[in-house]
């Protein structure tokens, strides 16, 4: 019925592969182009679907043999132009109208071309359904996100396993070593404090003891000096009583009492001139003791604290450690201000930040990996329930069901539900399926679009199957299209209509 | 039960109503554009680092 309101779709093609012009007519229903071998069928059907579909390059349409060539249809009460222009380096680029109902789709599910492998598309297996219904329900367009995002979370990923962030992961062990060394280096500091203040305790000790020393000496020398004032004075003495008893008769008792008093003397001498000697030696000891204890002063306050070289050694090596494990940790902490991406930003703001993009990203993974399950399902079952119909509606004898399972594998089951395998199927039973396939896929994905196109698919074909099909489509379908060889001599392609 | 919860929980993913506008018109235009899709994801998952981190 609606094919009735339809007006007639007129194609003028020119300089279009072997065609170098021909205007030729579709009306609603079914149109075949007749025409013999090498004649321009398949340049037909290549020129008009250049104007619903991108699918097939300008180079494959224009006369290899000329520069320009143009593809004109009257549709809709609209005339609507390509032009096709061979470019001096010999590309061809095609400018102009597309068709009002063009669908990049339109290509795969409404022209069934011997070249496209209609055919191959059941004896591929079922990684080749999948992309054929993923492409024809934009599920592979979901899936293109799914893969860009994946993509991207192993970019980043790849990111946080680079050294720079390998650095970062290592900052807690950094901080513990440079806490170990500021230890170290403390402890190191309170050792030559204490060996200082014991230094110095050490030097004021041989001050007091020198002190001390000195203070005995100076006492000691005064006695000693004393000792000789009194001997000088005893010497003296014994003097005056030498003359004195000159002067008194020898045999008097004055002169008794002189001598003792000489004797006396004597005595007082030789007793003061002993403490004499003894003191001599004790204050030479002293003077002694106090020339070592000042050597010791002198050597100590040369020498300085024992082992404080090698402590200030140690300190000056930690400080050193401290400094590179410094500079170790501002890499580990900060990117460097010429880094490429992030100059001078702190790593743990990056890493955090590639973290939040992760997650986001795994988020949009798993929306779109659902989104994707469940239009490529719906797809699966549309589709199945399209091609239940069309085998039931054709009735055609020994097939009872075709369909796609849940992994897009094709079942082919014969009457008595006997499953058969598609590589043993005859050539006239696989365009048979081919075909209602592609019908069915239309049917689900492009209802709305207004042609079918069939070529030279009847070779080697059931002809009353193939017009049995051919009749299904044309009531499905407003404009259906099929190209068929004839012996014909005059070469010229007529287009002969059942309505 | 939990399906449902899933479900939601993605649909409320910020901005993904907006990126799947953006995602399907590009593609359709253009199925050859990944590059330039995976531009827009990096973009989106720069916003959502970005203003996700203030809120945190």
């Amino acid at each position: 019925m609606q094919a009735d309101t339809r007006e007639n779709i007129i194609l003028e093609l020119e300089n279009v592969g072997c065609l170098k012009r021909l205007r030729i007519e579709f009306k609603p229903g079914l149109n075949i182009i007749k025409a013999p071998n090498a004649s321009g069928k398949t340049t037909i059907i290549r020129g008009f679907s250049c104007m619903f579909s991108d699918k097939i390059p300008p180079s494959h349409v224009l006369s290899l043999d000329e520069l320009n060539g143009r593809i004109r249809v009257h549709y809709d009460g609209r005339i609507y132009e390509k032009t096709l222009r061979r470019t001096p380096s010999g590309q061809v680029m095609a400018q102009g109208d597309m068709l009002p109902f063009t669908d990049p789709r339109a290509f795969d599910a409404c022209v069934a071309l011997a070249e496209t492998g209609v055919v191959h598309r059941i004896t591929g297996g079922n990684v080749v359904f999948r992309k054929y219904l993923e492409e024809l329900s934009y599920g592979n367009i979901y899936s293109a996100v799914i893969n860009a995002s994946q993509e991207l979370i192993n970019k980043y990923g790849r990111k946080l396993a680079g050294p720079s962030f390998r650095n970062f992961e290592m900052l807690p062990l950094l901080l513990t070593e440079l806490t170990d060394l500021h230890i170290r280096r403390d402890q190191i500091k309170q050792k030559i404090e204490d060996l200082k203040s014991s230094h110095e305790s050490r030097i004021q000790e041989i001050h007091d003891q020198i002190e001390k020393k000195s203070s005995t000496l100076s006492r000691e020398e005064t006695h000693l000096s004393q000792l000789t004032k009194n001997l000088s004075l005893e010497k003296e003495r014994e003097e005056q009583l030498q003359e004195l008893l000159n002067l008194t008769d020898r045999s008097s008792e004055v002169a008794i009492s002189i001598n003792k008093g000489i004797a006396s003397s004597r005595e007082k001498q030789e007793r003061l001139k002993m403490e004499i000697e003894t003191q001599t030696r004790l204050v030479e000891s002293l003077k002694s003791d106090l020339e070592a204890l000042r050597d010791l002063l002198k050597k100590e306050e040369e020498t300085g604290p024992r082992g404080l070289r090698d402590l200030e050694r140690r300190l000056e090596n930690i400080n050193k450690m401290i400094i590179l494990k410094e500079e170790e940790i501002q890499r580990a902490e900060r990117f460097p201000p010429d880094d490429k991406e992030y100059p001078g930003r702190l790593v743990v703001d990056v890493r955090s930040e590639i973290l939040r993009k992760i997650e986001w990203l795994e988020k949009v993974t798993e929306y779109f990996q659902e989104k994707y399950m469940r239009r490529m399902t719906s797809a699966r079952r549309r589709f199945n329930s399209n091609v239940t119909r069309a085998f039931r509606e054709l009735g055609l004898k020994g097939f009872e069901n075709v369909f796609l399972d849940q992994n897009f594998a094709l079942h082919v089951m014969r009457e008595g539900s006997i499953r058969q395998p598609i590589e043993t199927l005859s050539a006239s039973e696989k365009l048979t399926i081919s075909l209602i396939l592609m019908l069915a896929a239309k049917e689900t994905f492009l209802p709305d679009f207004p042609l079918f196109i069939v070529d030279e698919l009847t070779l080697s074909y059931d002809p009353e199957r193939f017009w049995r099909i051919m009749n299904y489509i044309k009531r499905r379908v407003p404009y259906v299209i099929v190209t068929s060889l004839t012996s014909s001599l005059t070469g010229k392609p007529e287009v002969i209509h059942e309505p | 039960m939990s399906n449902t919860g899933n479900k939601d929980s993605l649909r409320q993913i910020p901005y993904i109503k907006e990126l799947e506008r953006v995602a399907v018109n590009l593609l359709r235009k253009n199925q050859n554009s990944k590059e330039r899709l995976k531009e827009i994801l990096e973009e989106y998952a720069s916003r959502y680092a970005r203003e996700y981190n203030i809120r945190a």
